[in-house]
């Protein structure tokens, strides 16, 4: 693997101010880790386990309280205000795609119009690029012309998250993060997600980041995954010896609650 | 045949907007004292609004045909009275979000308490000497203190429990249960469900539970049944489902589980997206779906019929399950 | 390549409410009144019959007549033609405050939700200040320091309008700002104004047109009440407040239509225009909740 790092972590860490008498929480606390170019990397782990907190400071939507994040060999620095060009540069380095697909899409505005303003920003693209911009990036997430002019209240729930695969495929980012983009949806539709996404990246050779508590997902997307817990990362390995051969007793826990054919719940393991 | 439960032919038309539409089409269903049966099912399958027939929540305005019989009483012809000592003696219901139905001002002890004065006509001091070791017996450590927190100190886990340990307390014969698990982490879901199912067993009691998640289902449920589009398509022993699916509806969702996937790139497809109730015609609903649809598929809705140890509403089924049940998915 | 979601019906499960179908007859009531208001304020004083200032003092008090409609005032003016002209001062004036706050206050309201934090918080406890001013008080106020005349009041009414409208657009901004589909806009690398503008906005634009038509009501009562005070039109320019007013002595003789003329033509404006706007509010929260 002689691939460039992408994204470096070093010892990040973020504390949520307590209030109302509660502690203050570090959710992220000293995590690190390398992503390199063309990888597909999963952040594994159960609600406060600091695995989102951790994507949302690496597209800039939290601030760090500690550590460093550098995207594409570049520092990311937790300034309060970036120059319009900063911002921009870091729109084309790296792009998140949410849970929800319900509410990640302006419902005021048509599904053309918000593919092809994250183009327009950052390829100044004439009027007929932006239509033959547009007609790519729908049909690279498998939908048609006709969504194009339709609201996101007309869609489902599996529409809507091409849509925002589409948007933020638009700013053509070589970092792609996909914080829990599939666990909404229905298993039918999961699966035409998650192959759209392995296409995505067979063509582009994006670089993936997932974070998800979904093991049987990680296993199918991620090359390597990083166990978290309690913001910290407990194992860490190829995604194949971490599902089989599980170090660390969290990971072998996870992977003992997935419900599967033949499995009983237990209790008390924990 | 005396089932505790019996769905026959069941038909929910909810209002939307104002008109009432079928959002459940056909389903006939039956659970024995003590058995566990599933329904799973994709959004707008019809499963959770199946199950708020049997307990008779559905909103104002909806109407249900077909019969439900609860130990040979119709539900949906009990009056005031008989569906007070349905929903407390008969049927205990836990949902998926427990903090929704928690009033969040009041402690957790006091809700309890107040589930036992009034559903069991316990006396106050009785039923505050009970709950702590009802806590205990769903596994809550320092019962003490926790009846003593409100609703929003505890994590979700926690209040799943209190709600099971509320629903437990009244001994239904019935428990039925919409998602109790989906809002919760994999490790406490699995505490949750073996509490639930322990508890079920040691009582006799039997669970109606509705799920997206057929391993679930196939781990906690002795029969699955599984819902598209408002009908039921496929009923049969849990045990058999992954390895024998009858529909093929089934067949694609477990395929294209990646939970089945072993390290192939791309995982296997049912095309399109799921059909809601509201969204049948004429013919198979899944036909548009399917990859082994013929023209009779669209003609009429094949009905529920028997096949070997369980029963499937696929005008193909024996035809399909003698060539072996694949490729439904397929690789695109 | 991946299969495509067949065809574009609106989602059966939205969960988006739909907006309330047909328009109810208090809503039609409220839209057919309103729009016979505009005309009146838009042409008011090119559709009376005669001169609204033309004073003849033995026509004093007549009923209604094929020359004088309503009749004539205690100054023997035709009161049909003083209502149209007086119009214009009573409607537009409330139009001009009511439209001037809602800018303002949406600005205020938006600004407050993008930055959060401190920021926010001052501008929430700016509005929640300006919100205690009593805002006649301060109207009339500001015509003790700036004279008599419309100008004074309506600025003044201006500012205690902004929260009015303010509270209630920040609040709905603040819930938007924390949906995922504004932070999407900001890891796209749009700057905050372009999301403010572009997205922020059109989301809360509901509860904006609601409040500055709940505003306009509030100000129409406000400043009729500054022109019955004669503080703010002044003779002999017809205004409806002016002429509740100008009609006081005469209803205590037993003439009281120009009082109840003007006055009745006041409480339709409010009342139609808080019916629509209580609508609107209600319609707005279906969808932003």
């Amino acid at each position: 693997m002689a691939a460039e790092p992408l994204l470096e972590v070093e010892s990040l860490r973020k504390v949520f101010p307590g209030h109302r008498g509660h502690p203050e929480v570090a959710a992220v606390d000293g995590v690190s880790f390398t992503v390199r170019e063309g990888e597909a990397v999963a952040l594994v782990g159960e609600s406060g386990s600091g695995k989102t907190t951790t994507a949302r400071i690496v597209v800039g939507l939290e601030r760090q309280t500690a550590g460093e994040v550098s995207v594409c060999g570049r520092p990311r620095e937790p300034a309060a205000r970036v120059t319009t060009r900063e911002r921009r540069r870091r729109g084309r380095e790296a792009q998140i795609v949410f849970q929800d697909p319900y509410s990640s899409l302006d419902p005021c505005q048509k599904i053309g119009s918000a593919i092809t303003e994250v183009a327009r920003l950052h390829f100044g693209l004439d009027r007929a690029e932006c239509a033959a911009r547009l007609a790519d990036l729908l049909d690279q997430v498998g939908l048609r012309e006709q969504h194009a002019s339709a609201l996101p209240r007309t869609l489902s729930g599996g529409e809507r998250q091409r849509v925002a695969i589409a948007c933020a495929l638009a700013a053509e980012p070589r970092l792609l993060i996909l914080d829990e983009a599939v666990s909404a949806l229905d298993v039918s539709i999961q699966a035409q997600i998650l192959n759209l996404l392995a296409d995505v990246r067979e063509r582009t050779r994006i670089t993936y980041l997932f974070v998800s508590h979904d093991l049987a997902v990680v296993r199918q997307v991620a090359d390597r995954v990083l166990v978290m817990r309690a913001g910290r990362v407990v194992e860490e390995g190829p995604t194949q010896r971490v599902l089989d051969q599980p170090q660390d007793p969290y990971t072998q826990l996870l992977l003992d609650s997935v419900p599967r054919p033949g499995w009983k719940p237990t209790r008390a393991i924990a | 045949m005396s089932g505790l439960l019996r769905l026959e032919h069941l038909q929910v038309r909810l209002p939307i907007d104002g008109e009432p539409r079928t959002v459940v089409h056909d389903v006939s269903l039956d659970v024995s004292p003590g058995e566990a049966v599933a329904i799973v099912g994709e959004s707008g399958s019809g499963k959770s609004t199946t199950l708020r027939a049997v307990a008779r929540l559905l909103p104002p305005g909806s109407e249900v045909r077909g019969e439900v019989l609860f130990s040979g009483e119709s539900v949906t012809a009990m009056g005031g009275r008989a569906l007070r000592q349905l929903r407390t003696g008969g049927i205990g219901m836990v949902f998926q979000d427990a903090r929704a139905n928690m009033n969040p001002v009041r402690r957790v002890g006091d809700f309890l308490v107040e589930a036992l004065v009034t559903n069991l006509g316990q006396s106050r001091e009785e039923a505050s000497r009970r709950v702590a070791s009802l806590l205990q017996e769903v596994g809550i450590a320092d019962p003490e203190r926790r009846l003593r927190q409100y609703p929003h100190e505890l994590s979700g886990g926690l209040l799943q429990r209190v709600m099971i340990a509320a629903v437990v307390a009244m001994e239904p014969r019935l428990i039925l249960a919409d998602e109790p698990t989906s809002a919760l982490d994999v490790t406490t879901q699995a505490e949750v469900l073996a509490l639930l199912d322990g508890l079920r067993r040691s009582r006799g009691m039997a669970l109606l539970l509705v799920t997206h998640d057929l391993e679930l289902a196939a781990a906690v449920c002795d029969r699955t049944a599984v819902m598209y589009a408002g009908s039921l398509v496929e009923e049969q022993r849990s045990a058999l489902v992954h390895e024998a699916p009858l529909h093929p509806y089934t067949a694609g969702l477990i395929e294209s589980s990646p939970h089945s996937a072993h390290g192939a790139r791309r995982l296997p497809v049912i095309p399109g997206r799921p059909l809601s109730g509201l969204e049948v015609g004429v013919g198979c609903p899944f036909a548009d779906r399917c990859a082994h649809v013929r023209a009779a598929c669209r003609v009429a809705t094949p009905p529920l019929h028997a096949v070997g140890a369980g029963s499937v509403a696929c005008l193909r089924a024996e035809e399909l399950l003698a060539s072996g049940l694949e490729g439904v998915a397929n690789g695109c | 390549m991946s299969v495509i979601e067949t065809p574009l019906p609106p989602h059966p499960l939205s969960p988006v409410i739909r907006r309330i179908r047909g328009v109810d007859l208090v809503t039609w009531f409220a839209v057919v009144v309103l729009g016979l208001l505009a005309l009146i304020a838009i042409f008011g004083p090119m559709l009376a019959p005669q001169d609204p200032n033309a004073t003849n003092l033995s026509a004093a008090f007549q009923g209604p007549s094929s020359e004088h409609l309503l009749g004539t005032d205690a100054s023997g003016r035709d009161l049909l033609s003083r209502l149209l002209a007086g119009g214009r001062s009573a409607l537009l004036a409330p139009l001009v405050v009511a439209l001037a706050a809602t800018a303002l206050g949406t600005t205020v309201a938006v600004v407050a939700a993008w930055f959060g934090g401190f920021t926010d918080r001052a501008l929430a406890r700016c509005f929640d200040i300006v919100f205690g001013f009593p805002g006649l008080l301060l109207a009339i106020l500001a015509v003790a320091v700036f004279g008599l005349g419309l100008l004074a009041p309506v600025l003044a009414l201006t500012i205690v309008y902004v929260p009015y409208v303010g509270r209630i657009v920040r609040s709905g901004a603040l819930r938007e700002v924390s949906l995922p589909y504004i932070e999407a806009a900001k890891v796209q690398g749009f700057s905050g104004r372009y999301i403010c503008l572009r997205h922020l906005l059109p989301n809360v634009r509901k509860l904006v047109i609601a409040q500055a038509v709940l505003c306009f009501s509030y100000a129409v009562v406000d400043v009729a009440a500054i022109n019955f005070l004669g503080l703010g039109v002044q003779p002999p320019q017809a205004d409806w407040g002016a002429m509740v007013a100008s009609g006081e002595a005469s209803l205590i003789r037993g003439n009281p239509e120009e009082s109840l003329y003007a006055g009745l033509l006041i409480v339709l404006a409010v009342l139609s225009v808080s019916l629509l706007g209580d609508r609107l509010l209600r319609n707005a929260d279906a969808v932003v909740l």
